[in-house]
């Protein structure tokens, strides 16, 4: 089209606050995931476990009904099997995905963050009128509903279903406070490793370093924990759990035993350090992004 | 904008810890293009970041219609920038692309969309607008982010190295582009190193090398500032030699050269003229011709391009740090 052949109209109205400029970078950035085969095979993975504790609750809840209708209980090892009513199913769902969720967020911030430090091209985000906050923001967002995808929202699935299955409302009125453990714990599980991902991204740039990064964070530091623990063990006796703390997934499921109910986790007592551990990383890894955003001028 | 200057550039100066990106820089830019030259180094886009707000100044201050624009958000709604790096999300199409960076200007959803397309047009992308940007070439994508610059209207436009990669009638399509825009009242500050398409669009530079302003105004301005630089200039006519004689005894002319053999053949010859002061030289050699009746078929500066300007203040400015 030639350019004297549209008809361009200047802008004249006004323009909005800034507060929710971060929308559209979140936006931006889901519909680039979701136009990527690969985010839809770790998501299909993710959901694989879902549909084998939605065919366990379904079958439960069957047998469940098939039994009180002849008057008689459900054997104790099928009940102890999965669900026990106190939430701990949910709380093993939402654990169980993270090595999916580990692959997908490690390709998630090689495509969202690394490629923008990699390009130069948060130069475009940050010429707009908007703050390192919003693009911070922005970029968390969508990653955070990505994970959550996986986790918080499959879980909460889970809770409806069984309620569903129990032919009753009773089962959600008396379970309520799992309803808000599985929200802060799917939150947790969805949020902590995305803000740690955009340091870690926005430090190494490069696809392959994010993973190797991304892996050695999530299954290196957590071997050398559990090896240093026995290791310590075995020659000074007790139980140095504290080298445990190196296990990032270890202490957000530490944290989830506060949300779910003290009774669940014979580790209750030490969700404060799991806490202090995990925030620490977080701080850390907004520090690096927040450096790195400053820095991306280059002398040219 | 009440009279105030679009872009005001005031002492300012950046470090990179221990690297001087910009020295005491000074610059006022009207409306109208200004085209921004300089070899790599000399500190184009760090002067260009800091005037769309993305760095801090060390010293000084940069101001946007009378506004810091560090962390001014409404100084930096004014601005549209288009910067030189083209590698971005590959899989988004060049319109939702240039739509969310009309969101982020501010703009609702529904007025995001019709003048994203609206821009995308103007840059004559339309029928490439729904490509995915991995498939788009190198000057698609120029146009694209220019069409991201242009889509919330700003009332200045920052371009950086916007004609690379743009094929000859892509140029002057943009060239015709940014001419409508400065008649239009914006301001625009192009950099480029390609000095043709600078002198093309605008008379009004600003030349940069080693992190300093070397000068700035208008290209014949800055040539006539230049005394101590001889200009050449070659004319072509009849009577060469008696021409050539009459020159070398005007105080502002160094030196004629001829070339050899016109004059015998009664046609025309060449001469090649080296001139000191050459205000005095343009003022003297039109009564020159007129008092002795020359017949002069042609007269040209050949070093007043920019090009010729820009590599002796380069040269000057190394020979002197």
């Amino acid at each position: 089209m030639k350019l004297d052949a549209c008809a361009y109209r200047p802008w004249r109205g006004r323009l909005r606050s800034p507060i929710w400029r971060f929308w559209p970078i979140a936006r931006s950035g889901l519909s680039l995931m979701f136009k990527r085969k690969i985010f839809w095979f770790f998501l299909l993975i993710g959901l694989l476990n879902f549909l084998f504790y939605f065919a366990v609750i379904y079958t439960l809840t069957r047998l469940k009904a098939e039994f009180a209708l002849q008057g008689r209980k459900l054997p104790e090892f099928v009940q102890r099997f999965l669900f026990t009513e106190t939430g701990d199913s949910y709380r093993q769902f939402i654990y169980a995905q993270n090595i999916v969720l580990m692959l997908m967020l490690a390709f998630c911030g090689a495509l969202l963050i690394g490629n923008d430090f990699r390009f130069h091209a948060v130069a475009f985000y940050l010429s707009k009128p908007i703050t390192r906050l919003h693009y911070f923001l922005g970029k968390l967002l969508a990653i955070t509903a990505l994970a959550a995808l996986i986790t918080l929202l499959p879980a909460l699935a889970l809770f409806i279903e069984y309620g569903v299955f129990t032919d009753s409302i009773e089962y959600w009125m008396d379970h309520s406070r799992l309803l808000f453990a599985i929200l802060g714990y799917g939150a947790l599980v969805s949020l902590a490793p995305a803000v740690v991902l955009m340091g870690v991204s926005a430090w190494f740039r490069r696809t392959i370093p994010i993973i190797a990064a991304w892996a050695g964070l999530f299954l290196f530091l957590p071997y050398v924990g559990s090896t240093l623990r026995n290791f310590f063990r075995k020659t000074g006796g007790g139980d140095p759990w504290g080298w445990s703390l190196l296990d990032f997934w270890a202490n957000l499921r530490w944290i989830s035993s506060v949300l779910f109910g003290a009774q669940l986790d014979r580790y209750e007592e030490r969700w404060p350090w799991a806490a202090l551990v995990v925030g620490a990383w977080m701080a850390l890894a907004v520090w690096v992004f927040w450096r790195r955003v400053g820095k991306t001028e280059v002398v040219l | 904008m009440n009279g105030l200057p679009p872009i005001s550039v005031r002492s300012v100066s950046k470090w990179y810890g221990q690297v001087i990106g910009l020295c005491e820089v000074d610059l006022e830019l009207a409306p109208g293009i200004t085209g921004l030259l300089g070899p790599n180094g000399a500190g184009k886009s760090t002067l260009l970041k800091l005037i769309t707000g993305q760095l801090r100044p060390s010293l000084g201050e940069v101001r946007v219609f009378g506004k810091p624009v560090w962390r001014s958000a409404s100084a930096r709604r004014r601005i549209g920038f288009a910067p030189e790096v083209d590698s971005f999300h590959e899989e988004m199409p060049g319109l939702t692309f240039v739509t969310t960076m009309a969101r982020l200007s501010g703009l609702t959803r529904r007025q995001a969309r019709r003048q994203a397309a609206e821009a995308v047009a103007r840059v004559g992308m339309s029928a490439h607008a729904h490509k995915p940007m991995r498939a788009c070439s190198k000057g698609m994508r120029q146009r694209i982010k220019i069409a991201q610059a242009l889509a919330h209207d700003p009332p200045v436009l920052i371009l950086d190295e916007p004609l690379a990669g743009i094929d000859p009638p892509g140029r002057l399509e943009l060239l015709d582009l940014f001419r409508r825009l400065r008649d239009g009242g914006k301001t625009l500050v192009i950099s480029s190193h390609i000095l043709e398409e600078i002198e093309a669009c605008t008379e009004q530079i600003v030349l940069m090398a080693q992190g300093r302003v070397l000068v700035s105004g208008t290209v014949r301005s800055i040539r006539d500032l230049m005394d101590d630089h001889p200009l050449t200039v070659r004319i072509l006519c009849a009577r060469g030699r008696e021409l050539a004689r009459e020159l070398v005894q005007l105080p502002a002319v160094l030196g004629v050269s001829l070339a050899r053999g016109a004059d015998e053949n009664g046609g025309e010859s060449e001469l090649t003229v080296k001139v000191h002061g050459p205000e005095a030289f343009f003022r003297r050699f039109p009564r020159l011709v007129l008092e002795k009746g020359f017949e002069v078929k042609a007269f040209e500066p050949l070093d007043a391009s920019i090009a010729a300007i820009f590599d002796y203040l380069i040269t000057g400015s190394r020979s002197r740090t």
